[in-house]
């Protein structure tokens, strides 16, 4: 190996590492990762999960939502099942928000229990057709 | 109609097996006539796959709601531009879309080459073939269009609302130009390798065929940043979201791919590194439509979960096995004619470049499927939100922005300090000039300085080389500036257009830092005639109106808009009832200015007219899509097939007969 490849790769290795670094340190950083699940799965630890942040997923119920338009305050039920958690979330309430839409919602499970929300999204802005009658 | 739809689908798929089996028999045998039959099935495919979109497109035009695809995509008051949309606004449509694109392609691959790269072409046909055949089996055992219901309905359903917007009409087609075209490259690249033709012709030949997908893609991803942002009503472009990485991907490899391929065509370096990425920039546009199509990783974008993983995967891992042990085989043949000689020259600094690219593509990939690692290695499902995504990918974008201002100037083979001076000193006085004037007019914010400051190097770089280029020009042939400045551009349109790329780079970093380092969000509730003020600007709402259209029920809201006193627009955030789909749509409000958008939402009303807004001023969103054309038009100039040069192009050491394909 010739004294510039040595050099090259040098470099090479420096870029390569902290590229690693990065993608590490990256994914350790706040904000970064959340737990992900389904409403039953988070039904059964509920307590255990207190202030980590989640990520959701499951449908509206026929529970009542309730939408303070003057507060952008947003608060309804998501389940799955027999599973069910009180979500409140302060935004605006998506277009395809209604009972039995798929939603994905990411925030902390609060002190009495109620998911937190920072984030609120239907599963479908563009999910380009609705659930298929047949199969 | 539906039947011959179906049938053609059939016929295509039989004919798409002939095409591989007598292509590869011919190269076997040497029989001429059997590859000559094969590439006229090519042909064949591909008419067959036109007459099944002609079918699809006659049954919704025709509102033949027997067909399930139809009865779901569309309905009776749709105009006909959304129903010539529906013919790709559902699952099975946008795979036939995908596979009338990916045929397309190879009817004009089979049509440009009937007497250049005979050597490839037994190759590339069944390469082409094969990856219709995975679409054409989905299609037709799995989601076939033209399936029918039972009982037709009254009316269909309709296409979603939030998708009537001619930006999304546009984007799905652009994208599959995008991702599918790369599929060409893939098949020249196998050609080449199965052949053993592996000098650097193909090379030169694949150079325009992955410059037209890669402006699509290119396009396509900012046609989807450009609906989201304004059919959402989120207020961003970007969310790192899966489907979008999905798009991203490709486009990282192929844009690594256009740089690297320049070491290779001028000294005949990194040819397995080359090779790797063409391979790779098809493999993950493959496992893109994987993860948008099999619901594997939910995303907000996701299309109905279905069973469409298999196939995928069946497929990407043999194709990818053929790639990788051909690839092997020929390691002997693809050593490098020359050797790196300096750390400090522009070969090593394409080097760079491409490490930063893959380096980019691997987070993405690796926060994109991390939920589904992190369950098979510690059994929780971890997803990965957007500030990992930036963590990463702002040094290393900011890097790469700075490597694009530095490499062009950057001598070949060996760069010296001498060299150095000469071309940096001046984009580094202007660069550093600019951030103090950034920093005297208030602006704080490290991350937008060092960016902007690595926007102003980078385009001062840019200049510099056009202001050397014409003036050596005009020292050369006399004129005026302005003729010279053509001539330049005209003769050297790789190049050139390639700066304009650049540039058109640098406003989109400029348009990024603008947007997400001074973004202003509020949320207010005003009584009618009752006003406040969002930055600049002061806003007074005024009164509620409704409307009824055949389709949908309209609010919206009339919002005055001043600034410093001085009235600048009214606008009318707009809130939609669609009756078809029983569905509320939300009708951003937008002023554009170079300077900054006003993006005004409303969330609701009560009976009293109290209405709640969402406002948001986005600094310079507009430069992201002036950089997107910017980009267009550069890449078009690089794409413009270069005339009657061979003197100059066979002074650079390439052969005549390379020369020649380049104009293809």
């Amino acid at each position: 190996m010739s004294k510039q490849h040595v050099k090259l790769s040098i470099g090479a290795v420096i870029i390569v590492a902290s590229m690693v670094y990065l993608m590490f340190s990256g994914i350790g950083a706040t904000g970064s990762t959340m737990y992900y699940m389904t409403v039953p799965e988070l039904y059964q630890q509920v307590a255990a999960l207190q202030g980590e942040a989640i990520r959701v997923s499951g449908k509206v119920t026929a529970d009542p939502i309730h939408w303070d338009v003057r507060n952008l305050r947003l608060t309804f039920t998501m389940g799955e099942g027999e599973a069910s958690v009180p979500v409140s979330y302060k935004g605006l309430k998506p277009d395809m928000f209604q009972t039995g839409a798929d939603v994905i919602v990411e925030g902390q499970i609060g002190q009495d229990g109620t998911l937190v929300a920072s984030n609120l999204m239907t599963s479908c802005p563009s999910k380009y057709e609705e659930e298929k009658p047949t199969s | 109609m539906n039947d011959v739809g179906g049938a053609a689908l059939q016929f295509a798929f039989v004919a798409a097996l002939y095409a591989i089996g007598t292509a590869l028999i011919g190269v076997r045998t040497g029989r001429q006539e059997m590859i000559r039959s094969a590439e006229r099935a090519t042909l064949g495919v591909f008419a067959l796959v036109s007459v099944a979109m002609l079918a699809l497109l006659f049954a919704i035009l025709t509102h033949d709601f027997r067909v399930q695809y139809v009865a779901s995509v569309s309905n009776l008051s749709m105009p006909v531009f959304y129903l010539i949309a529906s013919l790709w606004g559902g699952q099975e449509g946008s795979m036939l879309l995908w596979l009338w694109v990916l045929t397309l392609y190879g009817a004009i691959a089979v049509a440009q080459n009937l007497h250049r790269n005979r050597e490839l072409m037994p190759y590339v046909v069944p390469t082409l073939m094969a990856t219709s055949i995975l679409f054409l089996a989905i299609l037709i055992f799995a989601e076939n269009p033209f399936h029918e219901l039972p009982q037709a309905p009254l009316d269909g359903q309709g296409l979603n609302p939030l998708l009537q917007n001619p930006l999304m009409v546009i984007h799905p087609p652009t994208l599959y130009l995008g991702f599918v075209g790369f599929a060409v490259p893939f098949s020249f690249a196998i050609g080449a390798l199965a052949s053993g033709r592996l000098d650097s012709q193909w090379v030169r030949s694949i150079r325009r065929w992955t410059l037209i997908p890669w402006l699509f893609l290119t396009v396509g991803i900012l046609l989807g940043g450009q609906w989201a942002y304004v059919e959402l009503g989120w207020g961003g472009y970007w969310a790192w979201d899966p489907v979008e990485n999905a798009s991203l991907l490709p486009w990282l490899t192929a844009t690594a791919f256009l740089h690297s391929v320049m070491i290779q065509e001028k000294k005949g370096m990194l040819k397995v590194w080359n090779m790797s990425l063409v391979i790779l920039t098809y493999g993950l546009s493959i496992f893109g439509t994987f993860l948008t199509r099999s619901g594997v990783i939910s995303s907000v974008h996701a299309f109905a979960e279905s069973s469409l993983g298999v196939y995928f995967l069946i497929y990407l891992a043999i194709a990818l096995t053929i790639a990788v042990a051909l690839l092997v085989w020929r390691l002997p043949q693809l050593r490098s004619d020359h050797r790196l000689e300096s750390v400090l020259s522009r070969e090593s600094s394409f080097l760079f470049n491409n490490l930063f690219f893959v380096g980019i593509m691997f987070s993405v990939l690796w926060g994109t499927l991390f939920p589904i690692i992190s369950e098979a290695v510690r059994g929780v499902k971890i997803s990965v939100a957007a500030p990992f995504f930036n963590q990463v990918n702002v040094p290393l974008g900011l890097a790469l922005l700075l490597l694009s201002g530095v490499c062009p100037l950057i001598a070949w083979r060996k760069g010296s300090v001498r060299n150095f001076q000469r071309n940096f000193l001046n984009p580094l006085v202007v660069s550093l000039l600019g951030v103090a004037v950034l920093y005297g007019s208030g602006i704080r914010h490290v991350v937008a300085l060092i960016s902007l400051s690595i926007c102003l190097f980078t385009f001062s770089t840019i200049v510099l080389e056009f202001y050397r280029g014409t003036r050596a020009r005009r020292a050369s042939t006399g004129g005026t500036t302005w003729q010279a400045f053509l001539s330049l551009m005209t003769r050297n349109r790789r190049r050139y257009g390639g700066y304009i790329i650049h540039f058109g780079v640098v406003l989109i970093f400029v348009g990024i830092t603008g947007s997400s380092a001074y973004k202003i969000e509020r949320d207010i509730v005003l009584d009618p005639m009752e006003q406040t003020t969002v930055g600049d600007f002061t806003l007074r709402y005024e009164t509620l109106e409704s409307d009824l259209q055949p389709t949908h029920e309209s609010v919206r809201a009339k919002v005055e808009v001043s600034r410093n006193g001085r009235y600048v627009t009214t606008l009318f955030p707009e809130r939609r009832f669609y009756f078809a789909q029983n569905q509320p749509t939300t009708e951003v409000a937008l002023r554009t200015s170079l300077l900054e958008d006003l993006y005004i939402i409303l969330a609701g009303f009560e009976p009293s007219s109290t209405a709640t807004f969402k406002v948001f001023v986005n600094p310079l969103v507009v430069w992201l899509w002036l950089g997107g054309l910017v980009m267009i038009v550069g890449t078009l100039i690089a794409i413009w097939p270069e005339r009657g040069q061979p003197a100059r192009i066979g002074a650079r050491g390439t052969p005549t007969v390379g020369a020649a394909a380049e104009q293809g």
